[in-house]
């Protein structure tokens, strides 16, 4: 550690005579004076000795670091080797640093690049760096400091690092080493060096114990291969499996094994073993074995240490079983490594557990097998929660701008004076109904309007009867209108699309015109039947055999496909239709008697009770990811069960930006524009499998504008015409947005009297009215 | 590695006690000497050799040598060495600046052990501009003794401020010995107090920090102002002091309203009287200008968690009298604990929660988290609410209502008090229930009526607002229902708890109502942080799903007769 070097340090003829006034706090007038004695007591031997001897330990150490590092060191290095080497953090380093700057013998610089740096002040520099690197911090107590990395680097230590990394995003670069900023993320979180962390996650990497996910180049925990290690197995990693074959139960010298396994042709491109390496890797054990350094197998051993308090904290002691960390960590986020490792138990971190495969038995189990009590009952009942939790989703409303990476930049400080926050990188929500000129303005100025595709908007059936459900909404009320008849129908959508295209095949004539005069009213109602039915048929041909005009007001005159099927049911006896098979006729009888009962999906604002209760969505599943895209291609819904119950999400585009997903569309159940940032676990766990799972007895999810939407309608026409307009020029424009409608603000009727600007709005936005539209100019 | 020992010290200067031990009682007492204990739950208690404590450690005379052998002879690893170095840093730092009286009666000393120390306090403007250099020391006026303390407190200097106090003028408390018998610890926190004059007692609520106040009055025997929270508290002191010692009743005076504002040997008065504004006093603030001028020889700041930021620095003109700061949760959402140890005092005595409960000094709590779920047309407001407002709309849940009528149900015929923040709420419980309400707006005349009624059994129910939180001595009370609160706030949940803690055979139970899936069960897990660390359990409950419709059928239910909804 001693440094024989001579440091260059600053100049003390350098330092300007106001900022040495200010640092001795005298007067200027006095500095020459001041200078001059200074000068003289640091070429005097006999002061700096007594100087130093008065300083604290901690100061010779930040001393030490600056002769160390030539003279002049810059802060950043200064905390990094003051944590690495002496366990000072950064609050100590300065601390520590203050009493040398107050006599004189470093002064704080600043770089021509605005970095701030120490420089040993010239003259004391060659007096001071002999007795500070001679003093070698061996003379100081010896527990004055100990350095953190042999207690980082610990077999607990590394398991723990390697779980963390599911625990955070970390990125890794072109060179496959762990990206600088996760890295740093990652230290600060488990309370380690950078260097430390590092170091090890580059092991870990080695040893096979995290992977590189392919997609987002992130690092993962193997966790098949982190609970092999933790009991001392390395089944996929062929060299450390090596090691442990040559091993044996026996001492072997450490450079003989590496060089044995350098050997071997099939291992010796593995040059990353290093003599060090086995030191903390789980079950090796290095020591000195005749004077020769050695490695050699450890059996681990070890019972459950651990604790799991009801404020939701785990401890785990250094007697705590390996396995117990990776699973405890599997479940938890790190507060602290440290000597007993301390984690605590989220909802994000298990909900993270629950991705990972785990289920809410699962996690509690592993989490018993760890701690030496029970686990409390708070604590328990939260996982129980956490882990079947159904809130999945955030659906938010306002103006959805999607900004690509090259505009982002010069757009977002316009949107965030609008009162906009960014949900995902790039994707910008303002919430406020009124400010689509001035987010128009806003991506001009910028140079980023192009074309905003519209965010599809699906008209309720009933309400918005002129203007056609989109086709997406319109099967997953086919797929809904199946479910309700007690229909399986998993693994029919290609079935029925298939014999839909072969019926209208089949048929000419007035059967097929029937067929298409048919589907256009279904896509009008939002009401859908299922085309395989042998009651579809039935319905075809009875509609077919009625006269054009009659047919068009039967039609025209059903609101939804309950009325439809009692009404051609009524006409169909006593029209002795001989075509129809019997089996259809009885079928579509059926089906009319069964519209009476159940609500059909045109009324499904009104509270009402299906058959039976709908099947559970499904939360673990993998390959959410891929299914969540397969859905945004295919124009597919995908159903969010959240506080509220399950929504269904028609999607128009989803966007994946850094670790956020972000669905945008329109929910089926009312048509509103909506755009749902899922986060990544939370979109894995909403997207469920079986997509007839959506239940209609939940009343219509509305906003709170929706009357004053449609009210509207008619002051809107021309901004949705815009909105079509922009439509045409398709997503290939670096930037797009998506708006909704502007609300027409409230204002007082002559004689009333507006409220109180704190007061709610009358409007029913649930602002206060001084926020909402009070301050709106009048058109 | 020695599994005899039952302690793990951590790097950053935390102790995890292990309570299983054969030897945790060794290590608790070696700890609770200079380690301040920061969690007490079941299994492992967490202490905190924090700067604090070290230097309380140091002004009661522990030593650095003492520290490392006591932490030495329970870790069961090797002491972390920088730990070691820290400690020896911060306790060295104690006694670096003394506070001793000066040349006259309106000069103190401020003696600098340390170059840097005195170089700081020359150098930094606002130290420089409290003292004036004087040979070796410093010159401070005694109307700079506290915000000197403040100051240096802040660049991590304690100042051990042995100057005179103010002895005040006499006044002569005789205790009704024959009326009750003060418990062991209250004497001890009175000791404890006695031998600097200056310090905060800490203990759990219904452990009759009141009666510490009339002990300590009682053995300094000098003229006394008591600082409260609210009005109610003041007049709980008064009962207090009526009750407990031999005073005369001209003897105590409240100090409230600018008409009632009597000023007597000891008086009482609150917080917001105190940091009223006008005048033409020194400080601008019309009261404390005429209280300051009184020759008090203690000041009693009781629920000291809630002394207001203008009491700090008015607080800061009273450095040379005694102060007692009482409060049973020393964490301020603000986190100016630091400011309670520089002006009022550093902590003197503390006993945990649980260890009074198990002697039986106070009420054996159990603690529920009943979830209820939203009704779906809540639940859809509750979704599209923009952040800011989904707390009150969780907070305001109808079904929390059910929940009320079925725990007040299960306890019936027991006191219940039914507290929140959302008035609208509280009124509709409180009128569901047929209970009377206080509420901010309550005058004082309706609070004492409803107190009183409660206390006689007229009334079981009683529906408060926040200003129930704190200071009512209500020791009927043996279930408290919770269906709102002030987001994440600790220190209420504790306070509330701390109304139903008087001893009381059947112990005691305590109800938080929270809207399931909602921001409530995050906000409860961290109000629960602090009584879940003082070694309380909560258990979680679910209430059954709420049917579309039912909330009002129930509601009505709940005021003709019980109600129709179980708890699982």
């Amino acid at each position: 550690m001693s440094s024989s070097t001579s440091p260059t340090g600053f100049a003390l003829d350098r330092v300007p005579d106001d900022q040495l006034a200010s640092m001795l706090n005298v007067a200027r007038t006095d500095v020459p004076a001041r200078r001059k004695k200074l000068a003289a007591q640091q070429v005097d031997p006999a002061w700096i000795a007594r100087t130093l001897d008065a300083l604290p330990a901690a100061t010779l150490a930040v001393l030490h670091l600056v002769c160390a590092g030539g003279g002049i060191v810059h802060e950043e290095r200064l905390f990094r080797d003051g944590l690495a080497r002496f366990g000072m953090s950064e609050c100590d380093c300065r601390a520590a640093a203050i009493p040398a700057i107050e006599r004189l013998l470093v002064i704080p610089l600043t770089t021509s690049h605005g970095h701030v740096a120490l420089g040993i002040v010239e003259p004391a520099a060659k007096l001071v760096a002999p007795l500070v690197a001679g003093l070698d911090l061996l003379e100081l107590p010896p527990a004055a400091f100990v350095p953190l990395e042999h207690a980082a680097r610990n077999a607990r230590t590394f398991l723990a690092v390697c779980i963390a990394t599911g625990h955070i995003d970390i990125k890794v670069t072109n060179e496959n080493r762990p990206h600088r900023g996760a890295t740093k993320r990652l230290a600060k979180q488990t309370g380690l060096d950078e260097a430390v962390v590092e170091e090890l996650l580059l092991n870990a990497m080695s040893s096979g114990l995290v992977t590189i996910e392919l997609v987002g180049e992130l690092l993962r925990p193997d966790l098949v291969a982190l609970a092999a290690a933790a009991n001392g197995r390395y089944p996929y990693c062929a060299l450390l499996a090596a090691a442990q074959d040559q091993l044996g139960l026996g001492p072997l010298p450490l450079h003989g094994l590496l060089q044995s396994l350098l050997s071997r042709p099939e291992l010796c491109a593995a040059s990353w073993v290093e003599v060090n390496a086995f030191d903390y890797l789980p079950g090796f054990v290095t020591g000195t074995v005749a004077g020769k350094r050695a490695v050699m197998l450890r059996v681990l051993e070890g019972g459950a240490a651990g604790h799991v308090t009801p404020s939701f904290e785990v401890i785990l002691p250094p007697e705590s079983r390996l396995i117990d960390i990776v699973q405890v960590g599997v479940c938890c986020d790190w507060d602290r490594l440290d000597r007993a490792i301390v984690g605590r138990i989220s909802k994000a971190s298990v909900l993270r557990a629950v991705v990972a495969g785990l289920s809410a038995a699962e996690i509690l189990a592993q989490l018993r097998a760890a701690s030496r009590h029970p686990i409390p009952q708070n604590v328990e009942a939260a996982i129980q929660d956490w882990a079947g939790s159904v809130i999945a989703a955030t659906i938010t409303k306002g103006h959805v701008i999607v900004v690509e990476p090259g505009a982002r930049d010069r757009v977002a400080p316009g949107l965030v004076g609008l009162g906009g926050r960014e949900l995902a990188p790039g994707v910008f929500l303002v919430e406020r109904d009124d400010a689509r000129r001035q987010i128009e303005a806003v991506l001009a100025r910028a140079g980023a309007l192009h074309r905003p595709p519209t965010v599809p908007r699906s008209p309720m059936p009933t309400e918005r009867a002129a203007r056609p459900a989109s086709p997406a909404a319109a099967r997953v009320r086919a797929r809904v209108s199946a479910w309700q008849r007690r229909e399986d129908f998993e693994g029919k959508r290609d079935d029925f699309l298939e014999v839909s295209r072969k019926i209208a095949d089949a048929e000419t004539g007035t059967l097929r015109q029937v067929a298409q005069q048919l589907t256009s009213w279904e896509l009008m109602r939002g009401d859908a039947f299922d085309h395989e039915d042998p009651a579809h048929h039935a319905l075809v041909a009875i509609l077919a055999s009625l006269p054009a005009d009659t047919r068009s007001s039967l039609l025209a005159s059903s609101r939804d496909m309950g009325e439809l099927l009692r009404a051609v049911s009524k006409r169909s006896p006593g029209r002795g239709l001989t075509s129809v098979p019997r089996s259809e006729r009885e079928a579509l009888a059926a089906r009319a008697s069964s519209a009476a009962r159940v609500p059909s999906v045109s009324r499904m604002s009104a509270p009402a009770r299906g058959p039976a209760p709908p099947p559970p969505l499904l939360w673990r599943d993998e390959g959410m990811h891929e299914r969540l895209e397969f859905a945004a291609e295919e124009a597919e819904s995908i159903a969010l069960q959240l506080a509220t119950g399950v929504r269904y999400v028609a999607i128009d585009r989803v966007l994946r930006r850094g670790t956020t997903f972000m669905v945008l569309g329109s929910d089926v159940s009312n048509g509103d524009s909506v755009a749902v940032r899922l986060n990544d676990i939370q979109a894995i766990a909403a997207l469920p499998d079986e997509l007839n799972a959506y239940d209609l007895s939940q009343p219509s999810y509305r906003m709170a504008e929706q009357d004053e939407d449609d009210d509207d309608d008619d002051d809107d026409d021309e901004d949705d015409d815009d909105d079509d307009d922009d439509d045409d020029d398709g997503d290939d424009d670096d930037v797009s947005a998506a708006f909704d409608a502007p609300r027409k603000p409230w204002r007082p009727a002559p004689g009333q009297v507006a409220p109180a600007g704190h007061l709610p709005c009358p409007c029913g936005s649930g602002k206060r009215y001084r926020s909402c539209c009070r301050d709106i100019p009048r058109a | 590695m020695s599994a005899d020992q039952p302690a793990i010290i951590q790097g950053d200067r935390t102790v995890l006690l292990e309570v299983d031990h054969p030897r945790y009682e060794e290590g608790r007492d070696v700890l609770s000497r200079f380690a301040e204990l920061e969690r007490s739950p079941e299994h492992v208690h967490t202490y905190r050799l924090s700067a604090l404590a070290l230097w309380n450690a140091a002004a009661l005379g522990v030593t650095i040598d003492d520290v490392l052998a006591g932490l030495r002879a329970i870790s069961r690893y090797d002491l972390p060495g920088h730990v070691e170095h820290e400690i020896r840093d911060l306790m060295a730092r104690h006694g670096v600046c003394r506070l001793v009286d000066g040349p006259d009666a309106r000069t103190l000393t401020l003696e600098v052990d340390s170059d840097a120390v005195r170089l700081r306090l020359a150098r930094e403007p606002k130290l420089a501009a409290l003292v004036e250099p004087s040979g070796a020391g410093f010159r401070v006026p005694v109307a700079h003794r506290g915000a000197l303390k403040r100051g240096l407190l802040a660049v991590g200097y304690p100042v051990d401020d042995v100057a005179g106090l103010v002895d005040g003028a006499p006044l002569a408390i005789a205790v009704k010995h024959e009326s009750f018998t003060p418990y062991p610890y209250q004497i001890a926190a009175v000791q404890a107090f006695a031998a600097t004059g200056h310090g905060v007692v800490v203990l759990p609520c219904g452990a009759g920090k009141t009666i510490i106040g009339v002990l300590a009055m009682a053995e300094l025997g000098t003229r006394t102002l008591i600082l409260t929270s609210s009005r109610e508290a003041a007049a709980q002191w008064r009962r207090e002091l009526r009750a407990r010692t031999w005073l005369a009743d001209d003897a105590v005076a409240l100090y409230e309203g600018a008409r009632m504002a009597a000023i007597a040997p000891v008086t009482i008065t609150t917080y917001s009287m105190l940091s009223k504004k006008g005048g033409a006093g020194a400080t601008g603030f019309t009261h404390f200008d005429r209280l300051a001028r009184e020759p008090w020889g203690l000041i009693i700041y009781d629920e000291v968690h809630l002394v207001p930021a203008p009491i700090f620095r008015l607080t800061a003109e009273l450095q040379a009298r005694r102060r007692l700061g009482l409060t049973a949760t020393l964490i301020r959402e603000d986190g100016r604990e630091t400011d309670v140890f520089a002006l009022i005092g550093p902590k003197r005595y503390e006993v945990g929660w649980r260890v009074l409960e198990h002697s039986g000094h106070i009420a054996a709590a159990t603690c529920f988290e009943v979830r209820v779920a939203m009704p779906p047309e809540v639940a859809d407001a509750y979704a599209v609410a923009p952040r800011r407002e989904q707390p009150r709309i969780a907070a305001e849940n109808p079904a929390k209502r059910t929940a009320m009528a079925a725990l007040v149900e299960r306890h019936l015929g027991e006191r219940i008090l039914v507290m929140g923040t959302y008035l609208d709420s509280l009124r509709e419980a409180a009128k569901a229930l047929g209970a009377p309400l206080i509420t901010g707006d309550s005058s004082h005349r309706e609070r004492e009526a409803a107190y009183a009624g409660f206390r006689s059994g007229e009334s079981r129910i009683l529906v408060l607002s926040k200003v129930g939180n704190f200071a009512i001595d209500l020791p009927e009370a043996a279930v408290l229902i919770q269906i709102s609160g002030t987001m994440g706030s600790r220190q209420e949940e504790a306070q509330r708890l701390g109304r139903v803690l008087r001893p009381k055979p059947g112990g005691a139970s305590f109800y938080t109502i929270v809207s399931r899936h909602s921001c409530e069960e995050e906000l409860a897990l961290h109000r629960q942080l602090f009584l879940t660390e003082q070694g309380y359990r909560f258990f979680i409950e679910d209430l059954a799903e709420p049917e579309a419709g039912e909330i009002n059928r129930t509601a009505g239910n709940a005021r003709g007769g019980p109600s129709d909804v179980l708890l699982n």
